[in-house]
Order: C-alpha cells, then structure tokens, then sequence
C-alpha cells in the first residue's frame, strides 16, 4: 500500500528523491539475498534500514555505492538510480560513483597515518595538491563531522591514538572530505560505547541539512531516534517502508509489529 | 595406611636425592681431578707432546722442534683462561652443592662442560704457530684425550643431575631452557671465534690499512680489503635495487590482483626459486649471463683497458637479484595479505581506484613488512658466496660494473685451502668483517619486524 503510493508520487516528487532502488534481485553464488527490493529514498533526510541479522540490509546499502562489486560471486539484476542516472549502466565511472556516495563502515577503519592524511587522502586522489587547499578541506571535513575542536590540535598524530568514537567520527570526517551527496552509514555505532554513540547520532541530525543520509541499525531506538523513514527488511525483502513515527507506531505488516515490539531478531 | 605409604615414599625419595646428590658432587671432583691428567696430544713430524691442563696454564709454552729451527708455541691467555675455568667451575659446583644452591651449581657445571668447546676454538691459532715452523699440515696432529671427552660430558651430567636435585619438573623446565641456550650459545660461540680469529690479522696489518687499503695482494704482503668491502657492497645493493620493485610488484599481483587461482599456481613457484641450490644459479649465471654480458660488450673494455670478459660486477648483481626475489616477494606477500579488508573498502569508499588504493594504502600499510624482507634480502645477498664465485671473476679490482670483482665471501672461500700465516689470518679477519655486516643487517631487520608488530597491535 506504501509503496503504491510511493510510485504515485514519484513524478511529482522526483526532484525530492536522492536515490531509488527498482526491482532490485541480488546473488551471492545461489543465494538470493535481495528480492525485488524497491525503495525511493528522499533528498535531505536521514533513511534507516532495520531487520535481524542476515535479512539484506547492509547488502542493499552496499548496492548504492556498488562496494558489492569487491564480492566476485555477487550478481545484480534492476536499477539503482541516483539522482535518475542508473549506477549500474555499463557507462557508469564507479569511482565517481563512490565520491558522490561516501560509505562509514561498521567498525572505524582509519588508515594507518595522521589525521590529517586520512582526511586529506580522498581530496589527494581526487587531484588536489595544493597544501592551503587541503587544509581548508580538512579543517571543513573535520568540523563538518563535529570533531574539529577535539582534533585541531591532534593533526600530525597518528589516527590510531585516537578513542574508537573519534576515530568513527574521523572515518564520517574522511568521507565528508570527498563532498559527497549520499551518506551511507553500516552500522556505526556498532561497535562504540554509548556516549559516542550519542555523539555520532548528533552529528547525524546535523548532516541531514547537507547530505542524504541512508544509515543500517541493529538497534531500533537509534532509528526512532534519528531517521526520518525506515525500511525493515526480513529474509531479503523489504516488508515496510515508511515514516519512522508511523512505523513504530502502527506497523502495517504482523511482522513489522513483531520485530519492533522484540519478538524476533 | 595411606600416611605409611607416604613416608615409605619420603624414604625412597630420600636415598634417590642422596644418589644424585652424591653422584654429582663425585663426578664433579673427578672433573677437578682430571686437570692434572693429560688433555691434549700434539704430534709434529713424528714427535709427540702430551699436555696436561696444569701444564697448559702454567708454562709460558711448548717447545716444538720443526725442522730448521725450534720455537715456543705459545698458549693464549683465552686458552689459558678456559682451561683454568675447566677447573675451577666444577670446585664451584661441588660448593654450591653442599650449600643446596643446585641452580648455581648446574650452572657451574654445564659452564664446566662448554670449557673443552671454548679451548677447541684455540686450536686454529696453534696450528698456525706450528705451520709457521714449516711443518706441514699433514705431518702434524693435535687432538684431545679421554679427559677432554669426560670433561665435556661429565660436565654435562653434574648439571642435570644437581638440577635434578630440584625436583623433575624443574628438571624438565631447565632442560627446556638449555635446548633455548644452545641456539643463542651457537652464536655466542661463532660469534666469540670470528673475534678470536679475526682481530689477530686486522691488528697485525693494522686496522685502517686492512679496511681502506684498495690493494689485495697475498702474494706481496699487502692486505687491503676495500675492494672486496665495496664490491660486497655494490653488489647487495645492485641486487636490491634491481631485485626489489620487481619483487613488490609481484607480491602485490599475487596478493591483490590476480585471481587465487593463478595466484596459487605462481607462489609455489617462487617458493622453489628459494629452495634451488645456489650452485645452480651460479651455473646459470655463468652459462648464460656472463656471455650474454660479454657479448653485448664486446667492443668495450674496462677503464684500465681490459676486455671485457663477462665475469663481472653485473653478472654477480644479476644473479643475487634473482636469488633474493623469493624473499622478497614472500614476506612482502605476507605482510600484503595481513593488511586488513577494511583499509582497502575504505580507499575504494572514497572513490579511490583499485591501483591507487594498492600504491596509496596497502603498500604503505605493509611497509615495515615488505622492508624486513628487503632487509633480509640484502643479508642474503651480501652472504651469498657459491653462485657468486662463478660469475664474479674473482679478480680484486675496485668495484666497476663490467670489471670483475671479488667479493667479501669469495675472498674467503677461494683462498681459504691453500693460505697459511698471515695470509689465512687475513681471509679470518675477511671473515670478522662479513659477520659484522651480517649482524648490522640482522640487528636493522629485528628493529624493523619489532616496530612492524607495533603497527599490528595497534590497529
């Protein structure tokens, strides 16, 4: 019902539509573990994916900035459409891709260098080689990720003397660095202590104004407490989709209401 | 009942710790004994002198008629010394015995039992004295006699039994631990003999004249090993410059790019490139790069006017390349695949290339890695001697790329069967200085795989 819905609104809308996933099947080998996924994600908002363990969603993250690509068993079939260009044409620049759409991996996986040339690595790839240029872009990436004050005097140290909380914010900071359009989030705070958490799921609320953010939980409060829509996957498919509040308030799907109310997963 | 069994126990294990005890402080005062019993036999042109440890430490040497004239051989103060530790060690032994200090005393002994080893050491510098008497090497005999023998092994057994005395489990600890010793005692031991037998020459010739004289000539007396320093030198690091980005490149095909199929085809490959003999390389060398190397030089000639004749500076740096690639390429592999996933998705997250991602982040990630396998490679290459003999040419000239060289190890394993005197000295001396290169490169790799397993820990 949700989705027709979706669909119906989408002409009209599509300017408020970041990224749209269509009828998308994913394999890994013989697995099916994607089936016939189709979500419109909106411009400007925070979008979670919950569902236990195993259900696809940190796969249908993957899909968006094609990280499934490293996977050589996987096989895609549909369309992910970003901005209403298709991610997966043949014609399509992967590494621009991947600019446009920044990942935050599950645990902080800073590179094994200062925090500046973490920070500065992506712009340094991508061309930029002049020094007061960079550090605008690090000191704006720092501060864009809320960590500029903890950090501005750490620059030269290594990144690996830093908590695991900073060093997650670091790795947000580091993607942010490459102006990215789409955040997408797996698991954060996954492996943070409950302070950081708090911390990053701040800096979330502050990113919306600037960035689409797509974000895979485990933990159904911090979706209540951060995203704006909600999808719950379940064995692959995607069995509701839509207001946060609506959702947990009144799950249209038995299963849904099971999930949330702790019964599974 | 159960009480009675256990103090029949107590008894039993009473008169066996008595046994040991008793056996040990026994043989350790034969020990003692055996020092005024003859210890080593010299045969020299038929004449035969018999030495006792007390004569060793006691006279100032042994008159050995040779066959114009007769000289004192002397005893070095090292010999003199082991010999004397001989004795004393197991006096401490028995005294820490009686006292119950039975780590101490299986400490005594077993360094009562290294003695016989340490005076072995000497022998080189006997034998040299008696050879400089124009007796030859196959006229003359120096041997050791039963006390020697039971010294070593009488030693041993007092250090297990008053180690014993500390009960089994200990017993077991502390033979564990002497397993450990002899890996560190083997090189205390080479490393104590190349002092031993190395300084003499380097302080006879003189040590700046024997390191920078740029002459190497047995024959005219003149001792300068900076050609060979150099030419050792040039070649690990020719090796290492060809050999090196060759290497990485190809660990990182193996850990990065290629598919596990191809990548499990390749590497045992380059794992029996390490294990080919070094005999065939240099044969290799010799049947195929020299004469490629003379002719595609034909028409030139060394700088003081020589032909080129292929044995030369590159040959030897092309052979050592190869020789030191599966080093190379097998500990860089390693410390490739050992950088985790997470580095890489990262990278690529950002929109890095597959490439850069290698270049950028994961080699420098496995750089203190892929550097100790420089590192070792550069101790393989300055040790390398058989496959090096047969492209260098073996002429001491000062280092030039299509002249040929002698090298450091080929110096040695050249000259080695025919010199004597100060000549022999001198290759000992050779040797010294080898073996405190090796040891720099050693030390420098240890340095780096330690710091290595810092960056690990902490990530």
């Amino acid at each position: 019902m949700g989705k027709k819905s979706d669909l119906k609104s989408k002409k009209n809308k599509s300017n408020d539509i970041k990224v749209s996933i269509e009828n998308l099947n994913l394999f890994y080998g013989n697995f099916w573990a994607l089936k016939n996924v189709t979500l419109d994600i909106p411009k400007g908002k925070v979008t979670a994916f919950i569902g236990p363990s195993g259900c696809g969603k940190s796969t249908c993250l993957k899909t968006i900035n094609r990280m499934n690509d490293l996977v050589s068993s996987c096989r895609i079939d549909g369309k992910v459409l970003i901005d209403n260009e298709d991610i997966y044409d043949p014609k399509t620049d992967v590494t621009l891709l991947r600019r446009r759409a920044g990942m935050v991996f599950q645990t902080p996986n800073p590179f094994p260098m200062s925090v500046y040339d973490n920070i500065a690595y992506g712009p340094r790839i991508h061309g930029i080689k002049n020094k007061a240029k960079l550090d605008e872009v690090v000191e704006r990436s720092l501060k864009g990720a809320a960590i500029w004050d903890d950090l501005k005097d750490k620059l030269k140290k290594s990144a690996f003397g830093l908590s695991g909380g900073q060093q997650q914010r670091l790795c947000i900071a580091r993607a942010l660095a490459v102006e990215p359009d789409v955040i997408l989030m797996d698991e954060p705070t996954s492996a943070l202590d409950p302070i950081s958490t708090l911390k990053i799921e701040d800096l979330m609320a502050e990113l919306r104004k600037k960035y689409t953010v797509i974000i895979v939980t485990h933990n159904m409060q911090q979706a209540t407490r951060i995203a704006d829509k909600t999808a719950f996957f379940l064995l692959g498919e995607v069995i509701e989709y839509s207001d946060t509040a609506s959702m947990f308030k009144n799950p249209a799907d038995p299963r849904t209401e099971q999930y949330i109310t702790g019964r599974f997963g | 009942m159960n009480m009675c069994l256990t103090e029949k126990e107590k008894k039993t294990e009473h008169i066996k710790t008595n046994i040991k005890f008793f056996s040990a402080v026994g043989v350790g005062a034969l020990i003692v004994l055996f020092f005024i019993f003859p210890y080593m036999q010299i045969i020299a042109n038929t004449k035969n002198y018999i030495l006792s440890g007390f004569d060793i430490l006691t006279l100032p040497g042994v008159e050995i008629a040779g066959l114009d004239k007769t000289a004192i051989i002397k005893f070095s103060t090292y010999m003199k010394a082991s010999v004397l530790l001989g004795a004393i060690s197991p006096i401490c032994g028995i005294l820490f015995l009686i006292f119950k200090k039975f780590r101490f005393a299986g400490i005594s002994f077993a360094i009562c039992a290294l003695t016989p080893l340490m005076s072995l050491i000497n022998i080189a510098n006997i034998k040299n004295q008696i050879i400089d008497l124009n007796i030859s090497s196959n006229r003359l005999y120096i041997g050791f006699l039963w006390p020697f023998f039971l010294i070593l092994i009488g030693g041993l057994i007092c250090s297990v039994l008053s180690l014993w005395l500390r009960g089994g489990e200990k017993l077991a600890e502390s033979v564990f631990f002497c397993f450990a010793c002899v890996s560190v005692g083997s090189v205390l031991f080479v490393t104590l003999y190349m002092a031993l037998s190395g300084i003499p020459a380097i302080s006879e010739i003189g040590l700046f004249k024997f390191l920078f004289g740029t002459k190497w000539n047995p024959s005219k007396q003149v001792y300068g090993i900076l050609p060979l320093i150099l030419s050792s030198i040039f070649g690990a690091a020719g090796a290492i410059i060809v050999g090196v980005p060759i290497g990485i490149l190809a660990a990182v095909f193996l850990s990065e790019v290629s598919s596990k199929k191809i990548a499990s085809l390749i590497r045992p490959v380059v794992e029996l490139l390490a294990g080919i003999p070094s005999v065939i390389y240099g044969f290799f060398g010799m049947l195929v790069i020299v004469p490629l190397i003379r002719n595609l030089f034909f028409d030139l000639t060394t700088l003081d006017g020589k032909p080129i004749i292929g044995d030369s500076l590159l040959a030897v740096i092309i052979v050592l390349a190869i020789m030191v690639l599966p080093t190379i390429i097998s500990t860089a592999e390693t410390s490739l695949r050992a950088v985790p996933i997470s580095y890489r998705e990262a990278s690529l997250g950002l929109g890095a290339t597959p490439t850069q991602t290698i270049f950028k982040v994961t080699v420098p990630a496995a750089k203190s890695g892929i550097l100790s396998g420089v590192v070792l490679g550069v101790g393989r290459a300055i040790g390398e001697t058989m496959a090096v003999i047969m492209v260098a040419g073996n002429i001491a000239n000062m280092p030039e790329l299509l002249g040929s060289v002698r090298l450091l190890t080929t110096g040695i394993a050249i000259d080695m069967a025919y010199s004597s005197g100060l000549f022999r000295q001198a290759l000992f001396g050779i040797g010294l200085v080898l073996f405190v290169f090796i040891m720099i490169v050693n030390i420098s790799f240890m340095l780096i795989s330690k710091r290595g397993v810092q960056i690990d820990a902490n990530s």
